[in-house]
């Protein structure tokens, strides 16, 4: 799977090394060709997806006008056609070599099954129920991506999914919604095997969908600071687990947990160091059971990850900024947190824990660790600045020593990243 | 490929052993299968329902996919379950309303019970749905009156919406409450569809079953 950027970086790149003598004028033309081999522009098929997509969208809005002058009986009848006649050009359009043609054509047989039960719900007056509407449309959509091979109908699958599930969460107020799995877990399969990094996303965000539900109803409902915790750590679980996957490679889907892990474990962080810093804030909270489960994911997922690495150069920093984040809550629940210790301590684990991640991505080549810790850091020393440890001199002696120990670890670097960049072979054991 | 993702079986591999046309046909009959399944199970309550008259409460929101309807809310839609009953009752519970007529040839909750009772003569038992368990009763304009407590159940019986055609909606909203009055079929599980709408015992939209 390459991205468009990569594509266009190569292209600079090979112009240049032709250009050097390192790569011969034929080479370079037998990656080119392979390269658009692997599919280049598609433009006909995309305009072909919006295409499909809009007429969905036409089959809808007409269902939902309900209109009087023809039958239901003859909509009804429509909406079947349209189904089946979209998925007839999916097969001719797969037959003849169009994989995302035929792709489209799926996916807009799904939307108008969809519409298709809306119809049905309104000629029978079925109460405004949408959950389960949902539930039928990632049913039709499991089906088509697995007779058909579409991933656009994987993709209204996991959408679907999350609406069905999120909707029974909701009226339950909260209760743990399992039947999810039984979706969930055979999309997953199909998604597994697929090249599709949009697929693969969503795959990986349905997932985080729910276990952002477990600890119930937090959204509707009172709120506990107990659930930063569930969050970090699970979010420490999505960075290990993505991190593992980038290092021994070829895990695709696994390797798109790193971003949206990193993006929760950076906002967490975040939240731990604003309300640490707040009067009102700095309250312990209750830790559930979904806490002791998470955290128990979460060290084991770190644990493999610096364990099983291939390139510990990267994979040790980041455990280690992992593991320093995961500490914030425990000084909350210590009793620490009201006075000055806890607040520089947490503050000193929050930069810490950014300097480490940074370290990992340096010297791992992971430009998203990189980002993610120099995004925490940032942030972190601009939420120190507006809501201060102590007095304002007390802030300042922080950053002080801080800067001095960053500096101090700077100058030491040189040795260090003189051992941590050792060739993986040399460095083995 | 790297070989550890070859470890478990691709899902797509193991059903392109299937031909094209086969799974193009698997599909096809899969979805339009569901959407007419879906049809015949609300047909067959129109079909062989029986039939109760109910008086309404309407008002006029919107749906995004299915247009315009009428939400409609009966006397029915909260009900007092005995003090055995109600303990024990849920949010999502299921309950079993008995409904006999009133001198006008209205059906009205006569009895609710969590286990499906037996019907008596002229009785219909309709399943709902408890939304709440805290329902204040209502009085005879059909505004909440908590002068009797708040321990009443307010339940859904799948007779709630009424789509019309776009615009509509506000021409029954504007009718007074009660002048509209819902005929329902109620098959033999307690399952209800609406079957007619009526304004002033006139005729307005009528259900077929198909």
């Amino acid at each position: 799977m390459l991205t468009g950027s990569y594509r266009k970086r190569l292209e600079a790149d090979l112009t240049r090394w032709v250009g050097e003598g390192l790569v011969t004028a034929e080479s370079a033309g037998a990656i080119r060709r392979s390269l658009a081999a692997e599919g280049g522009f598609r433009l006909p098929a995309l305009l072909g997806l919006f295409g499909g997509l809009l007429i969905a969208a036409s089959v809808s809005a007409f269902v939902a006008a309900n209109w009087e002058a023809m039958p239901r009986l003859l909509k009804l009848a429509m909406i079947l056609a349209g189904v089946v006649g979209a998925l007839g050009m999916a097969a001719r359009l797969e037959r003849r070599g169009s994989a995302t043609g035929a792709d489209a054509a799926a996916t807009c047989a799904v939307l108008i099954f969809g519409a298709g039960i809306a119809l049905v719900g309104q000629m029978y007056h079925l109460p405004a129920d949408w959950p389960a509407g949902a539930l039928m449309v990632a049913l039709g959509g499991l089906a088509v991506a697995f007779l058909m091979g579409s991933n656009g109908a994987l993709v209204v699958t996991f959408v679907a999914l999350c609406a069905w599930s999120g909707g029974r969460w909701q009226e339950s107020q909260g209760a743990i919604h399992l039947p999810f799995f039984l979706i969930y877990l055979p999309a997953l399969w199909l998604a597994w095997g697929r090249q599709n990094r949009l697929v693969h996303h969503l795959a990986v965000l349905a997932l985080g969908f729910w276990l952002v539900m477990v600890p119930g109803d937090w959204f509707g409902r009172a709120f506990d600071y107990g659930l930063l915790a569930y969050g970090l750590a699970i979010s420490a679980a999505f960075v290990a687990l993505g991190a593992m996957a980038l290092d021994r490679g070829g895990l695709a889907l696994l390797g798109c947990c790193l971003p949206w892990g990193l993006l929760g474990f950076v906002v967490m962080l975040d939240f731990e160091l604003i309300r640490i810093l707040d009067l009102h804030g700095s309250r312990a909270g209750r830790a559930s059971w979904a806490n002791y489960a998470a955290y128990a994911v979460a060290l084991a997922a770190i644990a493999a990850c610096a364990g099983l690495a291939r390139d510990r150069r990267f994979a040790w920093p980041l455990a280690l900024a992992l593991i320093f984040g995961l500490v914030v809550p425990l000084v909350f629940w210590s009793g620490l947190a009201v006075g000055l210790p806890g607040k520089v301590v947490v503050a000193s684990l929050v930069l810490a824990s950014a300097i480490a991640l940074v370290i990992a991505g340096v010297s791992g080549g992971v430009r998203r660790l990189t980002l993610a810790g120099s995004g925490l850091f940032g942030l972190a020393i601009l939420i120190l600045l507006w809501q201060t440890i102590g007095t304002l001199l007390d802030q300042s002696l922080f950053f002080l020593v801080a800067g001095a120990v960053l500096l101090g670890l700077a100058s030491g670097a040189r040795r260090l990243f003189a051992r941590l960049a050792r060739p993986p072979g040399e460095a083995a054991p | 490929m790297n070989p550890t993702v070859t470890k478990l079986p691709s899902a797509d591999a193991l059903l392109a052993r299937i031909p094209l046309i086969g799974r193009m046909l698997a599909a096809m009959l899969l979805l339009c299968g569901g959407l007419l399944a879906l049809v015949e199970s609300r047909a067959a309550i129109l079909r062989s329902g029986t039939e109760v008259r109910l008086r309404t409460v309407p008002v006029d929101p919107r749906d995004l996919f299915r247009g315009d309807y009428v939400v409609l809310a009966y006397p029915m839609s909260i009900v007092a379950a005995a003090p055995g009953e109600a303990k024990g009752l849920r949010r999502g519970d299921t309950v079993y309303v008995t409904l006999a007529r009133d001198a006008e040839g209205f059906s009205q909750a006569k009895a609710v019970a969590a286990a499906r009772p037996a019907p008596g003569e002229g009785e219909v038992v309709i399943a709902g749905r408890v939304l709440s368990t805290g329902a204040c009763a209502l009085n005879e304009a059909g505004q909440a009156d908590c002068g009797a407590g708040a321990g009443r159940l307010r339940v859904a019986y799948g007779l709630e919406s009424y789509f019309v055609p776009q615009g509509e909606g506000r021409r029954i909203e504007t009718v007074s409450k009660a002048r509209i009055e819902v005929v329902a079929a109620v098959a033999p599980d307690g399952t209800a569809a609406i079957k007619r709408l009526l304004i002033d015992g006139k005729l307005v939209y009528a259900e077929p079953p198909y």
